[in-house]
């Protein structure tokens, strides 16, 4: 029996089932939800539900902020938001300065990687959650490789045809190619903004200087930084090379009850 | 038909063998405990064929048939039920015994249908609650009570036809006092047509006015209002274990039946639940070790469980000696977002808390109280947001909580303190489908106010979309997404039409409005203990377990303190930090802590 009479063969006797063995369906357009922040939207074309989205990135390049925003924007649209925080990490006063609603999110706080595991495959099982963040950013590199790929396997069909989007927020890329999208955060600039006011200089101990200004420490405030993002790995659209700029404000800073504001 | 009766015949043994029906059919006596010497209160037809009487010694009856316990939980708890599946039919119910209840059914053929339906209906409730029941109707509720003493299954006496129909009946149906009775006897009445052919006047001489109630309601002629019982919504079941429960697969069968007990209670009365109760009483003392442990139960093999529970049979303490040792409680709360009536899902809730909060001691009654609340109703909108099934999430929340910690699920509050990073876990329990309507006011001003200045500039279709003038509430109160639908829709007509603007112009004012997001803290919990090196007062270097390098730049001192009448009082200067190392640099938050001298890294800016 050739190939095609084989062929005919078995389309005839799975036809009853499956209408067209041979062909592979066409997976549907994702779903997508908004990072918060639009150039980075544009970027990445946005985080697709129903699969895993990886952000990674060496420390203070903006992760966890980004990360805060994208569940401040879902749960400003009444959606609920889990965040299964590995290292116990998350400070609740930056969520809401984010503009979280933290009645709408669920924390779960680990002390061991597989307690953070276990729990975001108990979250999706669960289902109905409109974001699901693994925050794996603290672990380190030694207990980053015992995760494997099995793992972000089992992850991706749990998340499959659901209108969950996971975000697994980690330093290195280690998902492979069960991430449907994978950005990358690399550091920018840190802005430090001097406090309106006149300070005796350089006799005082503590002196900082900066772009040529000379004022004490405590003249100068930490008022943000910023990150580059791009897209390293993209289902929906890659567009290599791509940048989006992310920056980070602080909200307030306080200094003995009174709130100050930088120089711009 | 105006009055149905349900009567359960052999109310102790039911009620006592509710968990167990099968004991019914084999030859088991009921032992009252209560007293020095327990006596046989009542037996199954096969342990009086047997030879057992009432009255016997627990010893002369455990010689002839199985020996089972008197609860008065469990017989209050099968009244109660008895109580709720009349309730399912009226809410005008007489609780005339214990195990007899009167439902006035007046006005209700139209809603329940003829007599025929409403007595399937009720027995079929009576069966989903395990009760084996007699149903009488008739126009008389004394008649009713004593036809369905007299006789099983469904009775129904047409109006007239009572005196006939009760007649053959003994008259012990009418529960005469024990004198009474006896001189009935002694006269040759034994049937109730005996009681009513009787001259009136010589029985008022003999046996006064009580006996000439008896003789009316032997004719059928007796008549009283209906004492109504006041509705008490008490969810309550228990169980008195025969041997104390040392393993959690024991406690898994009763727990079952009796959220089973407890679910088809609420089911036939149209509620759910939004809280149960467990209490369970331990035998202190007689076992010094906690047996309950899931390690030690894993390890044992079945015949070792087998032969510890011989042992326990043979040294089995009198019940009352069992009430004093049980001094110890277990009790524990179930709260749901929701209410919710699964007996499958309260089982599981169940069975994953008391995995993670063993009791300490062997278990001899189980107490389940549920706090019964109006089912959930809900509809699920067009335009309701993604939310998981609440039994669901309940669900999932207990698996994650043995996981990590009850203590560690939840939903964070910040707390209303200047303490550094103060916050509480609060149970994770979302709102319903409500749109907060700040961020509903928000968007759409932020829509209207994008779509006033850009959108001039483009010749699109739809462009009188956007200028139409969003109607906003002024309530500050949250709102329901059916409420907002008109102005949802604008929104959405209005978020479709800046998406494609800012693709056409990327560096329109759009993406200065939301390119910056706010920065975040994360936290090292605990804080990481460090060195600082300091020149003339300035932060040179910083050495920690986690985080070290050269301080390039730094912001600060900013002094914190308070609490200084607390136990946990902070007093520190914090500093904002620039941390280079040989790979990269990166921004941390850390404090110097004046009382303890030392100095911390608290928290990374990421």
């Amino acid at each position: 029996m050739d190939s095609s009479a084989l062929r005919a063969h078995v389309e005839s006797s799975l036809g009853n089932r499956f209408p067209s063995p041979f062909t592979y369906g066409e997976p549907a357009a994702p779903e997508i939800i908004s990072t918060g922040n639009l150039e980075l939207d544009q970027v990445t074309g946005g985080l697709p539900r129903g699969g895993l989205t990886g952000i990674c990135g060496p420390e203070s390049t903006g992760r966890t902020s980004l990360l805060l925003s994208v569940l401040a924007e879902a749960a400003a649209h009444g959606e609920l938001c889990a965040l299964i925080d590995s290292r116990d990490a998350l400070d609740p006063h930056s969520a809401a300065a984010a503009g979280m609603d933290l009645t709408r999110l669920l924390w779960v706080r680990c002390r061991q990687l597989e307690q953070a595991l276990r729990s975001a495959e108990l979250l999706l099982e669960g289902g109905g959650f409109g974001v699901v963040a693994l925050d794996l950013a603290g672990v380190p590199a030694r207990l980053r490789g015992r995760i494997s790929l099995a793992v972000w396997f089992r992850l991706r069909w749990a998340v499959r045809n659901t209108r969950t989007a996971l975000i697994v927020l980690e330093r290195e890329p280690t998902m492979g190619t069960s991430a449907s999208l994978v950005v990358r955060l690399e550091a920018g600039s840190v802005h430090w903004s001097a406090i309106s006011g006149t300070f005796r200089e350089a006799a005082l101990p503590g002196v900082s200087a900066k772009q040529g200004l000379c004022r004490p420490s405590h003249a100068w405030l930490l008022s943000g930084f910023s990150s580059y993002a791009e897209a390293l790995r993209s289902r929906r659209m890659f567009q290599p090379g791509m940048r989006a700029r992310l920056s980070a404000r602080a909200a307030t800073t306080q200094i003995a009850g009174w709130k100050l504001t930088a120089e711009s | 038909m105006q009055f149905a009766c349900l009567h359960m015949p052999d109310f102790l043994l039911q009620a006592n063998l509710r968990g167990e029906p099968a004991l019914l059919a084999q030859p088991v006596t009921l032992v009252d405990g209560s007293s020095s010497c327990p006596r046989v209160i009542a037996a199954t037809p096969k342990a009086r064929e047997a030879g057992v009487a009432i009255g016997m010694t627990k010893t002369q009856a455990a010689q002839l048939a199985g020996i089972r316990h008197r609860s008065i939980a469990q017989e209050q708890s099968t009244h109660a039920a008895l109580l709720d599946c009349a309730r399912s039919s009226s809410p005008r119910v007489e609780d005339t015994a214990q195990n007899t209840v009167v439902i006035d059914l007046e006005g209700l053929e139209h809603l329940l249908g003829p007599p025929s339906q409403i007595a399937s209906r009720l027995l079929k409730h009576a069966e989903d609650l395990g009760l084996i029941v007699h149903l009488a109707f008739a126009l008389n509720p004394d008649i009713a009570v004593l036809a369905a003493r007299g006789f099983p299954g469904v009775t129904m006496i047409a109006p007239g036809k009572e005196a006939q129909k009760l007649g053959d009946l003994p008259v012990t149906v009418l529960h005469p006092e024990p004198e009474m009775l006896a001189a009935l006897d002694r006269w040759g009445v034994h049937r109730l047509k005996e009681l009513a052919e009787l001259p009136t006047l010589p029985l008022s001489e003999r046996l006064g006015q009580e006996g000439v109630r008896l003789q009316k309601l032997a004719c059928g002629l007796h008549f009283r209002a209906l004492v109504i019982a006041r509705e008490e919504d008490r969810f309550e079941e228990g169980w008195e274990l025969e041997t104390p429960a040392t393993t959690l697969d024991e406690l898994n069968f009763i727990f079952s039946n009796l959220l089973t007990r407890l679910s088809k209670r609420l089911a036939i009365r149209s509620l759910a639940t939004q809280e149960m109760r467990l209490r369970l009483d331990l035998a202190q003392g007689m076992e010094p070790e906690p047996s309950l442990a899931l390690e030690e139960q894993r390890r044992e093999t079945k015949e070792q469980r087998q032969e510890m529970r011989d042992k326990r049979q043979a040294t089995r303490p009198d019940s009352s000696l069992v009430s004093c040792l049980s001094s110890l409680k277990y009790e524990r709360t179930l709260r749901f977002p929701s209410p919710i009536n699964n007996a499958g899902l309260f089982l599981k809730l169940w069975r994953l808390r008391l995995e993670s909060d063993l009791p300490q001691a062997p278990v001899m009654m189980v107490h389940m109280a549920a706090q019964p609340a109006r089912p959930r109703a809900l509809q699920g909108g067009l335009f309701a947001p993604l939310a998981p099934d609440p039994e669901k999430l309940e669900l999932t929340l207990a698996r994650i909580a043995a996981v990590v910690g009850r203590e560690n699920v939840g939903s964070p509050e910040v707390a209303d303190t200047h303490r550094p990073h103060a916050f509480r876990m609060a149970a994770f329990n979302p709102a319903g489908p409500k749109v907060p309507f700040q961020a509903v006011r928000n968007r759409a001003r932020t829509c209207q106010r994008i779509g006033k200045s850009q959108w001039n500039n483009f010749q699109r279709p739809g462009r009188e979309q956007a200028d139409r003038k969003l109607k906003i509430p002024n309530s500050k109160s949250q709102i329901h997404t059916s409420e907002i639908l008109n102005l949802g829709f604008e929104i959405l007509d209005l978020k479709y039409e800046i998406k494609n603007l800012q693709i056409l112009n990327p560096k329109s004012e759009i993406q200065n409005l939301k390119s910056a997001c706010t920065m975040a803290l994360r936290l090292f919990r605990p804080p990481l203990l460090a060195r600082v090196e300091l020149s003339s007062g300035r932060l040179l270097r910083l050495f920690s377990s986690l985080v070290r390098g050269r301080i390039t730049f730094a912001a600060g001192p900013w002094a914190k303190s308070g609490g200084w009448w607390e136990e946990e009082k902070w007093n520190r200067e914090e500093w904002d930090v620039e941390i280079r190392n040989e790979k990269a640099s990166a921004l941390y938050s850390i404090y110097y802590d004046r009382a303890r001298n030392e100095w911390y890294v608290d928290g990374e800016y990421d």
